[in-house]
């Protein structure tokens, strides 16, 4: 029998809202050692990450772009995980625990939203 | 009326406060078009033609009767019409079955407000074949088709194909005129009603075209369903392009002979429970008849745009003459997808994105879509001022 309980539980919690106003990190680094760009045609939503590693470490990290409350708190909470991190940790991250650190329950189709970032942050640790 | 016909949707009756504003993606089922599908599933199950028992005859019956519901329906004869498992699939065995009639540098006209179902078939087309699409535009002012349509319809066009009501903006095309133009040179009108066969009548001797496609899930029947209408000299026209069972006369391992027309149209099992339930949607539709649909839907219509308009900017026209209930619309600074997500988690739904129209959404600058909410019979008022409150919730908690 299908029931409505996926209905119970909001995506649009306080933090998601206040990052998604406030977002850490949403600035465009002008010398990035990494950088790429990924969008999502169906949302029009284009975002674009930058890194800055040295010796290995992640030593600055920014992110531009358009996108919904999701995809922008996503980019936000993600990029703030990696500062500091190594090149190699920041590459064995997977979509699920991109998926944990968003910290909501998200369907089907948001989770584009919610990996956008992840995405593009991957594909720019490989764009060196 | 609309509570009467509330009462008649499982989908409204069994979850009261419930806004559903999506019909334009897809209507919601009444129960009477259910449980003729039922019957077919749990009492007379069989598959149609040459099966020589009372089931098979039954069904074969039943399934033939759906064909004459449509012919007068849509104001033609019953063998101008053939089944499919929805618009697109129609206009991709119009874009295929035509294919031979398209020589290099000749012209196939859309409208720059088709959804991709009606622009992809033919870019396609024009891709094998060495010919040209041309785009009849949208005035981003008034929303309108450029009128002037003897300047993009000349000698060179063998098709003209455009939609009857755009998916996106509302807006309801001059297809009668369309026709004659296209005619006057030639060309072959052919019409994507999928966006207007619910909510207006579509007669194709008025509307004057050669072929007329539609969905039926988008008019109250059930999903994986779909009309093409041709008239009899278009459809001796147009080559089969889904081959097998069915569609054929006699079969050898060199060559084969089609079926007469339409049968010739319809390869293979169809979906006889679902064109069944069709069947019985139309019905549906006549039973409430035109003026009662139309005046309901105006009125629904005017009260959307004016309930939305204080929050956001409309994509579309803002009065509700020559427009239907499909009501695109934008707020500032809040993407489409959180308008919907965030109506969705308040019993508001509504649809956001593209819409499939990713070349009109382009030309108005609006590369991250839309909101759209969609009038059906069963729309309240209630439902509008539903759609109002969760509006106000919006603003206030992006705002």
């Amino acid at each position: 029998m299908y029931t409505h309980e996926h209905e119970l539980d909001s995506i649009y919690k306080e933090y998601i809202l206040d990052l998604y106003r406030n977002p850490k990190n949403k600035k465009k680094i002008d010398s990035p050692t990494h950088v790429s760009t990924k969008r999502n045609a169906s949302c029009g939503d284009e975002l674009t990450v930058y890194l800055v590693i040295v010796d290995g470490i992640i030593t600055e990290v920014g992110f531009d772009g358009i996108g919904c409350a999701i995809s922008q708190a996503s980019a936000s909470l993600l990029t703030e995980h990696i500062k500091g991190m190594s090149y190699e940790d920041v590459r064995k991250i997977t979509e699920e625990e991109m998926l944990k650190l968003l910290g909501i329950e998200i369907g089907l189709t948001r989770t584009k939203c919610a990996l956008l970032a992840y995405h593009s942050c991957m594909n720019a640790l490989n764009s060196n | 009326m609309n509570q009467t016909i509330r009462e008649q949707f499982a989908m409204l009756r069994k979850r009261p406060g419930y806004t559903y504003l999506d019909s334009g993606a897809s209507s919601l089922t009444p129960d009477s078009v259910v449980k003729v599908m039922d019957e077919y599933y749990l009492e007379y199950r069989a598959n149609i033609h040459r099966g020589m028992y009372p089931d098979s005859e039954y069904a074969s019956t039943q399934y033939e009767n759906v064909r004459t519901i449509v012919a007068n329906f849509f104001g033609c004869t019953p063998h101008e019409i053939f089944f499919t498992f929805g618009a697109t699939h129609g206009l991709n065995m119009l874009a295929y079955g035509l294919e031979h009639i398209i020589e290099k540098d000749d012209v196939i006209v859309l409208s720059e407000l088709e959804h991709h179902a009606n622009i992809v078939p033919w870019q396609q087309v024009a891709r094998r074949t060495g010919a040209i699409l041309r785009v009849i535009p949208v005035d981003k002012e008034t929303y309108e088709l450029d009128g002037n349509f003897e300047k993009y319809i000349d000698e060179k066009v063998k098709i003209v194909s455009v939609a009857q009501v755009s998916n996106v903006l509302g807006t309801i095309q001059s297809i009668t005129r369309l026709s004659q133009c296209a005619h006057s040179v030639g060309a072959l009108m052919i019409v994507d009603a999928s966006q207007s066969v619910a909510h207006m009548p579509s007669n194709v001797r008025e509307l004057q075209c050669d072929f007329l496609v539609c969905s039926g899930h988008k008019m109250y029947g059930p999903t994986g369903t779909g009309i093409v209408y041709g008239s009899q000299e278009a459809l001796e026209k147009l080559r089969p392009s889904m081959f097998g069972g069915d569609m054929i006369e006699t079969v050898e391992f060199t060559e084969s002979t089609w079926a007469d027309i339409p049968y010739r149209f319809e390869a293979g099992t169809p979906n006889v429970g679902g064109i069944i339930g069709l069947g019985e949607a139309i019905t549906y539709i006549q039973s409430i008849g035109w003026n009662a649909i139309e005046q309901h839907e105006k009125e629904m219509t005017e009260k959307l745009l004016s309930v939305i308009s204080p929050y956001a900017r409309i994509i579309g026209p803002s009065h509700s003459a020559r427009r239907t209930g499909v009501v695109s619309f934008v707020i500032d600074q809040i993407h489409p997808h959180d308008i919907a997500g965030f109506l969705g988690e308040r019993k508001v739904a509504i649809r956001a994105g593209h819409h499939c129209a990713m070349p009109l959404m382009r030309s108005c600058d609006l590369m991250q879509g839309t909101a759209r909410a969609t009038v059906g019979i069963y729309t309240t008022e209630e439902d509008v001022m539903h759609l109002d409150s969760a509006l106000k919730e919006l603003q206030t908690t992006f705002g």
